[in-house]
């Protein structure tokens, strides 16, 4: 499999008038074209700060990032052929309350200047295929948590990128949605090839979905292991009963667990 | 106040730049020789004011504090009173917002050759001029904030039995203290106004009709002191009000 | 969560409700001030009956309007360069944030200050015509379209900013596609004040001297006892600005559509 996105030893400080804090420290990882990598850890690991600097959002303080073979400078940023490749999925939808769910599914392709037909059509298709079609001129408020979170979902596929950063997507969601959503992710995954990288503090989220996963730890930010998962692919909700999908989250449960305690001690 | 920078930069910034901005005046008027009569430079100003402020423009500004002190006071209590009424009902609430907001809007000072035929010209006639400017506007923001109390507020009274007045002291007024202030402020910049407005056009004394006499006999200098005045006064009274507002308000930050 | 989003229809109905209760309210106040006219016998020389103002309103038009037309143009001249001005100044302190510091204070001491007081001054200094008149209006309105846009500015949602981050929008993108839009409630809310201080500085300066302008025609108008044509006057300045503040609103709601 090809590398597609390279990160070495990513160091993260923080300064403040009282103290330094090291959010992230040598965080060497590895994402290979087509891949779907999940990053699990408790909260304050610094999860969403690595792919927010993948995207270009935050710098880091040390190391090299390579996208596409493209190594980002620190002080620069980052050229936008580079980025737009790139799609990015928030905690929350983060739809603007002022465009109608159409408006704010178009606005990437606004905003990059691709307001074609063929990806206008592409935007729409997608619209359908989440089955939200006659929602269109509706307003964010108007629609419900799920329906929003599906369209920033779509939103960043919109722009056909090969990468898609997705963070924390459905953490405000009940299971249930969340279940479906999820599968729902998979398929358009599967269709599309795109390399994605997916944060989540869920462990049973993290093994259905994933080829890989990278688990961190806090206090500094750093990665702990990383954990094939061999499930076969295309995957149900019917792994999850199985015994092994359970040993297996309960493996990765306890490396979370044991790292936590360690530091207590 | 952004952090990036000293506490002190939040007071040292603004003075900074007035004094720039004096300095400059001060230097143009003597660089490029502007008349006395047209632009004074700001020590030409301050001079005239010490030379005037104990002989003349001190009677001026009491007269013009104690109008707009007066009219202010009894403004808000019938700005209040509107507001508690009207927002007791929906349809009062939409039918007295379209009347408030065109009183609000109405420059009250076009009443002063009216009023002036029965009321003569005096103080009592500015006060009034300076409470219908002001009334509408305290009437009208207090209004947005009394008639819509959030709903879970109203619930726990309601369930404690309170009644319509009760939920209404306890829920309403205090969840609107922030619009009711924004009403008061403005209320306080209509009034300054209106007041200054109300000297030019009725005379008998207060800043604003010092400041015209002053222009009529083209002592700019002396003018442009008498605003000055009526500037300090309009930003104290300003002032005065937004300390009481943090007071009341401590709540809400 | 609304279902009926195609449904639009109504919208005469909705104009109707609305605007119903106020009219009710008016027409009642009107009775009431009629009523109490003829009932105690007040001559017309001290307040003019509804009646003969709605008269007079109808008569005394076409000799209104060279007036009428004076007083819209200073207003709405000088409100719309202070909402310009305004604006541009907003956009340029979110550029430093020392230089927003700065103009603050400035700024709420700028919205207390009277300007009409300087009226006097300007007619010996600019002219007797409309420049006074607009330099006042200008003056007195900027800058609490400017404190209001700061803030709107300034207070935009970090999590949008952040998508226009991962959008990789250019700053000028960013500005017109988030934080103007953001900011629209904030920008509004100084308008609609500005709206009312030009109103108000606007009128008061034309009462305050000079020539031209319904305020100066009202004066004229009393001094030939001529009650019912000044209160018309009156009803052109309230309606004049009814209709500036009316259309702020409704520009207000098709700009801020979905924000609340």
């Amino acid at each position: 499999m090809k590398e597609i996105i390279r990160l070495e030893h990513i160091g993260k400080t923080f300064f403040t008038r009282r103290q330094t804090i090291t959010a992230l420290q040598d965080v060497t990882m590895s994402f290979g074209e087509g891949e779907f990598v999940s990053i699990v850890g408790p909260s304050g690991c610094g999860k969403s700060t690595i792919i927010r600097m993948i995207d270009d959002i935050i710098k880091p303080t040390e190391g090299t990032i390579t996208v596409n073979g493209v190594v980002y400078d620190n002080c620069k940023p980052v050229p936008r052929e580079v980025i737009s490749n790139i799609g990015f999925v928030f905690q929350s939808p983060n739809l603007y309350p002022w465009l109608t769910v159409r408006q704010n599914l178009l606005l990437p392709l606004k905003i990059l200047g691709r307001m074609t037909e063929e990806y206008i059509s592409y935007a729409d298709s997608l619209l359908q295929m989440i089955g939200l079609t006659e929602y269109a001129a509706a307003y964010p408020r108007e629609i419900s948590g799920g329906m929003a979170q599906r369209i920033g979902v779509i939103r960043s596929m919109v722009h056909k990128p090969q990468m898609l950063m997705m963070d924390e997507p459905f953490g405000a969601l009940d299971d249930d949605t969340r279940e479906v959503l999820d599968l729902e992710i998979l398929q358009i995954w599967k269709r599309s090839g795109m390399t994605v990288i997916f944060i989540t503090h869920n462990v049973e989220e993290a093994v259905l979905m994933s080829r890989k996963i990278y688990v961190m730890a806090s206090h500094p930010g750093r990665v702990t292991a990383e954990v094939p998962i061999a499930f076969d692919q295309p995957r149900s909700l019917e792994l999850l009963s199985s015994q092994a999908f359970s040993a297996c989250c309960s493996q990765i449960e306890q490396m979370i667990g044991t790292v936590n305690l360690d530091q207590i001690v | 106040m952004s952090k990036k920078y000293p506490r002190y930069a939040g007071l040292a910034a603004p003075l900074a730049a007035i004094l720039v901005i004096v300095l400059a005046w001060e230097g143009a008027s003597h660089a490029f020789q502007i008349s006395e009569r047209l632009l004074p430079a700001p020590s030409a100003i301050l001079s005239a004011l010490a030379e005037n402020f104990s002989s003349v423009i001190a009677s001026d500004m009491l007269i013009s504090i104690q109008n707009i002190l007066l009219g202010y006071i009894i403004a808000i209590p019938i700005g209040f009173g509107i507001a508690m009424v009207c927002s007791q009902f929906k349809v009062v609430v939409r039918a007295a917002t379209p009347v408030l907001i065109i009183l609000m809007i109405t420059p009250m000072a076009t009443l002063v050759p009216i009023f002036r035929l029965f009321w003569g010209a005096g103080n009592f006639l500015k006060i009034i001029v300076i409470v219908l400017q002001t009334a509408p506007v305290v009437a009208l923001n207090s209004l947005t904030g009394f008639s819509n109390p959030p709903a879970g507020n109203v619930d726990v009274l309601r369930s404690m039995g309170c009644g319509r007045w009760k939920v209404f002291f306890k829920a309403a007024v205090p969840n609107a203290m922030p619009q009711v202030f924004t009403g008061l402020k403005l209320g306080c910049i209509l009034g300054t106004i209106a007041s200054m407005v109300a000297d030019m056009s009725v005379g008998q004394g207060g800043l604003g009709y010092r400041i015209s006499v002053y222009a009529s006999f083209a002592a700019t200098d002396s003018a442009f002191a008498a605003i000055l005045v009526a500037a300090v006064l309009g930003v104290l009274l300003f002032q005065a009000v937004s300390l009481f507002e943090r007071l009341i308000t401590a709540w809400s930050r | 969560m609304k279902n009926n989003i195609a449904v639009t229809g109504g919208s005469f109905g909705r104009f109707i409700s609305c605007t119903a209760p106020a009219a009710v309210l008016l027409a009642a106040l009107l009775a009431f001030w009629q009523q109490q006219c003829v009932a105690r016998g007040i001559p017309e020389w001290m307040l003019a009956k509804p009646s003969d103002i709605f008269r007079a309103l109808a008569s005394g038009f076409s000799e209104t309007v060279p007036y009428l037309a004076n007083t819209c143009f200073n207003i709405l001249a000088g409100f719309f360069l202070a909402v310009l001005i305004g604006m541009a100044l907003a956009v340029l302190l979110t550029c430093s944030p020392l230089l927003a510091q700065a103009a603050t204070p400035i700024m709420i001491v700028l919205c207390c200050v009277p300007m009409v007081t300087l009226v006097p001054l300007l007619l010996v200094m600019v002219s007797t015509g409309s420049a006074p008149k607009i330099i006042v209006i200008v003056l007195q309105s900027f800058a609490i379209v400017n404190m209001n846009a700061s803030v709107g500015f300034a207070g935009v949602d970090h999590t949008r900013l952040e998508l226009m981050q991962s959008m990789k929008a250019t700053r000028l993108q960013q500005f017109r596609y988030c934080i103007l839009r953001d900011a629209m409630p904030h920008i509004f809310t100084g308008v609609k004040l500005a709206s009312v201080l030009s109103m108000i500085s606007g009128v008061s300066a034309e009462m305050s001297g000079g020539s031209g302008g319904l305020g100066n025609y009202i004066s004229s108008l009393v001094g030939y006892s001529r009650m019912p044509e000044a209160f018309a006057c009156i009803i052109y300045i309230a309606l004049l600005g009814l209709l500036l503040y009316g259309t702020i609103s409704l520009l207000e709601k098709r700009l801020t559509r979905g924000m609340h």
